[in-house]
């Protein structure tokens, strides 16, 4: 059932439930619609502080957000409305790989508490969420359909290839909207903002919620998830912790509000190569699909780097070194047309824990202390980006495959200027050892008994990949946790 | 000492040069080729060196950077080494090269040219192939249709007729005068419009500022020929448009002249021009009335893109938007479809950059701009996110 509590005129006061789940975007949406099928016995209710169209000013203004000194499009980075994010996300999915799950000892971060072959079946389930047509990511298939469209590379090199899938993008809060509705054991408020939590020793026992201006609603509930987004759950658990003190675990853990990172791209330079590759958006099979160029897990032991994918854009008209200089077979070239290509990355962000969300003393209308989001890149991101880029030179050289040039200098304005891609990271990272993280495997809070994150904001290492499609699975596993249920739902 | 080495070197370039205005060009490569024996390691490597396609760019690059006259010479010298027995055939000293040229990328024996990684050899053969034929495109078949005039230049001319693409533009333009007063090194702002004052200071004139570091204490801004008054700061000057000056610059479309005077000297330095723009007729809303804020958008671009490409990429790849309009007001957001992003007023109308994030998908966007402080929005267009 759906109330809209800025509508309705009569909802209810008091509420009980087996879970209730604060955000209802793309995790939110398939926890809740995956608990409720699942366990028919249990009551599930889902906050939306947004309505199911775009924000009003006011609504707006709930999220406002102090920056520090770099620049940071918090606006246009959240949707306070039915579906989150998924609204505007480009649909870009993969699964992170398997060395994104183990932090090299240097960088002071926890492994990863879930391994990837725990994690992979649910994986299929969020294949299914996000409507992508295939869960098959091995490039070597695509490779063999378009051999033309790939390198040849090494089998025992330092550069690799991996494989993006597309959504078409599934918009959750219209795609699953009458699921939503004709789920008889859930329901879905709108407009009601998670406002304050009533807590007993390690238990949350209630949750407020109201419209703007509104009469609050109370739910009691076993359970609360948080999944409102990176920067929102944040702040709410800030505001739970309140002046209490950051040398304990849980919600006083010091990595709460820690180590934000947000991928960005890094243009390093151009690429002379074959004129047929497609290192880009392709079609195969009918479905769209993109190979990129990574470091082998070899190189990125070996290296201690950061993770990196690559892109290329045919650049016909860079003229910087025309394409017949690839055709002297005296300088090494392999016979074969050439083309010039612009190289576009997404960089892994290095966990940084001075890149942080805090709490500044100004207050929004819900009387919910507001937040500063203070976002530091690393410059070894842009070192780690260039060394793989020069390696990836190198073997285009030695294979006689091509040349490239190297036009990006990690300069700080460079760095300063780099935009985000929206993804919210790090913030309420999960770890085996309370001491390492906020919340356990399971996204619990180390010291609280039921009270739960579903973010990006808990990985704690981020690679390259876009979160969603990982965070729709892990929104796919703690429902079959809570079940006891093997993880077959189906959307 | 003149060597032999040195005489056929030279003779090689000459060779060049007087052939492109001689000759016929039924067969480039043998007016390009000297009787005698060339770069002094034969007629094969000397072919070889001719057909280096494309190399010219990064040639004359390698060749500018040579330390030293000779160096042609100690290249072809380290050449004949490392090429010992494979001179004759063309197949095997091809061969050869390209193997000297993948060991050294094995050995990280490389050199950077414009950015790009290049392996030693390869810069060394580019930078002779330069050194001897300069601009000069030679055919694969010669033919009659090449003409005289795309004779290679002696090697000495060579930067002259270098591709525009690699031209350091700084190298060749004249060196300027210093400054009769102090450098100024930026200034704003640069533009208003009709009846609009800018930068507006608390006793209503229109602030301009200087950034000019240094500069004497004495030094006054004079605006269309009238001095105005000037404060010295840390890093330069302000000065602005005051009283009946910011009344009859500001009446008149026009370009006002702006200069430093130094009263002691009696001497002016130019600065700049501001310019007061003719009023532009502000934006028709849908409801037929007019914009408080916005010029009608003239023009805007990138209007398109591929999923997953930005148009006009910037470094971090985001796209780079543009609108071209003859008035907004500062405090901007574009509004891409639904998201609200930052966006800047520059003298000629907006920039704003979008995160590839949201290019992500096939779509069409509709575009805003809008001011952030009154809320009013201008519909611009749409943009197009094709498969």
């Amino acid at each position: 059932m759906l109330t809209d509590l800025a509508l309705s005129p009569n909802p209810p006061r008091e509420l009980r439930a087996d879970a209730c789940i604060c955000g209802a975007g793309p995790a939110g949406i398939t926890l809740a619609l995956e608990l409720a099928r699942r366990r028919p016995d249990w009551h599930i209710v889902l906050l939306e502080g947004g309505g199911s169209g775009v924000p009003s000013e006011r609504e707006r203004l709930l999220y406002d957000v102090g920056v520090g000194e770099k620049p940071y499009a918090v606006a246009a980075s959240r949707r306070r409305m039915l579906g989150g994010t998924s609204a505007h996300w480009g649909g870009w999915c993969k699964p992170l790989d398997p060395e994104d799950f183990r932090a090299p000892a240097d960088w002071s971060v926890p492994d990863w508490p879930i391994t990837p072959e725990e994690l992979a079946p649910f994986l299929v389930a969020a294949h299914l969420w996000c409507e992508i047509p295939s869960d098959r990511y091995d490039p070597a298939e695509v490779r063999a359909r378009q051999p033309r469209r790939f390198l040849e590379l090494p089998a025992d090199g330092p550069v690799c290839e991996r494989l993006f899938r597309f959504s078409p993008p599934t918009r959750f809060g219209t795609r699953y909207l009458e699921d939503l509705r004709g789920q008889a054991n859930l329901d879905l408020f709108l407009h009601a903002n998670l406002v304050s939590f009533e807590r007993r020793g390690d238990r949350i026992v209630s949750a407020s919620a109201s419209p703007l201006g509104g009469r609050p609603i109370r739910i009691q509930s076993e359970r609360f998830v948080l999944s409102q987004g990176g920067l929102e759950t944040t702040r709410t658990l800030l505001n739970l912790r309140g002046d209490a003190s950051d040398d304990g675990e849980g919600l006083r853990s010091p990595h709460l509000g820690r180590h934000f990172a947000d991928h960005y791209g890094v243009r390093p330079g151009s690429i002379l190569a074959s004129e047929e590759l497609g290192y880009r958006r392709i079609t195969d099979q009918e479905t769209a699909v993109m190979p990129v160029l990574a470091p082998s897990p070899s190189a990125l032991d070996r290296a201690g780097r950061q993770n990196v994918c690559l892109m290329l854009d045919p650049d016909p008209g860079n003229a910087s070194l025309p394409t017949p200089y690839a055709r002297n077979a005296a300088l090494g070239f392999l016979p074969r047309e050439f083309l010039n290509y612009r190289a576009q990355m997404i960089v892994e962000p290095r966990p940084n824990p001075d890149s942080r969300i805090t709490l500044t003393d100004a207050r929004c209308e819900l009387g919910l202390r507001r937040a500063r989001l203070d976002w530091k890149l690393d410059p070894r991101d842009v070192e780690s980006a260039l060394g793989f880029f020069n390696e990836l030179s190198n073997l285009l050289a030695q294979t006689g495959q091509g040349r490239a040039r190297q036009t990006y200098q990690a300069a700080a304005a460079q760095l300063a200027s780099a935009m985000g891609a929206n993804h919210h990271l790090g913030t309420l990272r999960f770890s085996r050892d309370p001491k390492d993280g906020v919340t356990d495997a399971d996204g619990r809070l180390h010291d609280m008994d039921n009270l739960y994150v579903l973010s990006s904001a808990l990985f704690p290492r981020y690679g390259y990949s876009n979160p969603t499609l990982t965070l729709v699975a892990l929104a796919a596993r703690l429902a079959s946790r809570w079940s006891a249920q093997a993880p077959e739902a189906q959307p | 000492m003149i060597t032999r080495r040195d005489l056929c070197v030279a003779a090689l370039a000459a060779g060049v040069t007087a052939t492109g205005f001689l000759a016929p060009w039924s067969d480039l490569r043998d007016y390009l080729l000297p009787a005698s024996d060339g770069s002094g390691l034969g007629r094969t490597f000397d072919l070889m060196l001719a057909d280096l396609d494309g190399t010219q760019g990064v040639g004359r690059l390698v060749a500018e950077g040579w330390p030293a006259k000779g160096e042609a010479n100690a290249l072809i010298a380290r050449l004949e080494e490392r090429l010992e027995g494979h001179l004759r055939d063309p197949s095997a000293l091809q061969a050869r090269l390209g193997e000297l040229v993948r060991e050294d990328f094995s050995a990280a024996r490389t050199c950077r040219v414009d950015g790009w990684l290049l392996s030693q050899t390869e810069c060394d053969l580019a930078g002779l192939r330069w050194h001897f034929f300069g601009n000069a495109a030679v055919p694969k078949q010669a033919s009659a249709d090449v003409q005289p005039s795309a004779a290679a230049p002696a090697a000495t001319t060579a930067a002259a007729a270098a591709p525009s693409d690699t031209e350091s533009g700084a190298a060749q333009a004249p060196a300027a005068a210093p400054p009769a007063i102090v450098e100024v090194t930026d200034w704003g702002p640069r533009t208003t419009e009709q009846g609009s004052r800018f930068n507006v200071q608390p006793d209503g004139h229109s602030g301009l500022w200087f950034v000019a570091p240094g500069v004497p204490s004495w030094i006054k801004i004079r605006i269309d020929g009238q001095e105005s008054p000037t404060t010295i700061t840390e890093n330069g000057l302000t000065s602005g448009l005051f009283g009946s000056l910011q009344d009859r610059l500001l009446a008149t479309p026009g370009n006002y002249r702006i200069e430093l005077y130094d009263p002691v000297k009696d001497i002016a330095q130019p600065i700049g021009e501001l310019v007061v723009r003719p009023f532009s007729e502000r934006a028709v809303r849908p409801d037929g009335s007019r914009s408080a804020v916005f010029c009608p958008v003239t023009s805007w671009g990138p209007t398109e893109t591929t999923a997953g490409t930005a148009a006009n990429a910037q470094p971090d790849g985001a796209q780079g938007m543009w609108f071209l309009l003859p008035c907004a007001p500062n405090n901007l957001q574009l509004v891409f479809g639904d998201d609200r992003l930052p966006a800047t007023r520059t003298d000629r109308g907006v920039t704003a950059r979008v995160p590839l994030a949201l290019l992500g998908s096939p779509r069409s966007v509709p575009l805003k701009l809008r001011h952030e402080r009154s809320g009013e929005e201008l519909a611009v267009g749409i943009f197009e996110i094709r498969p």
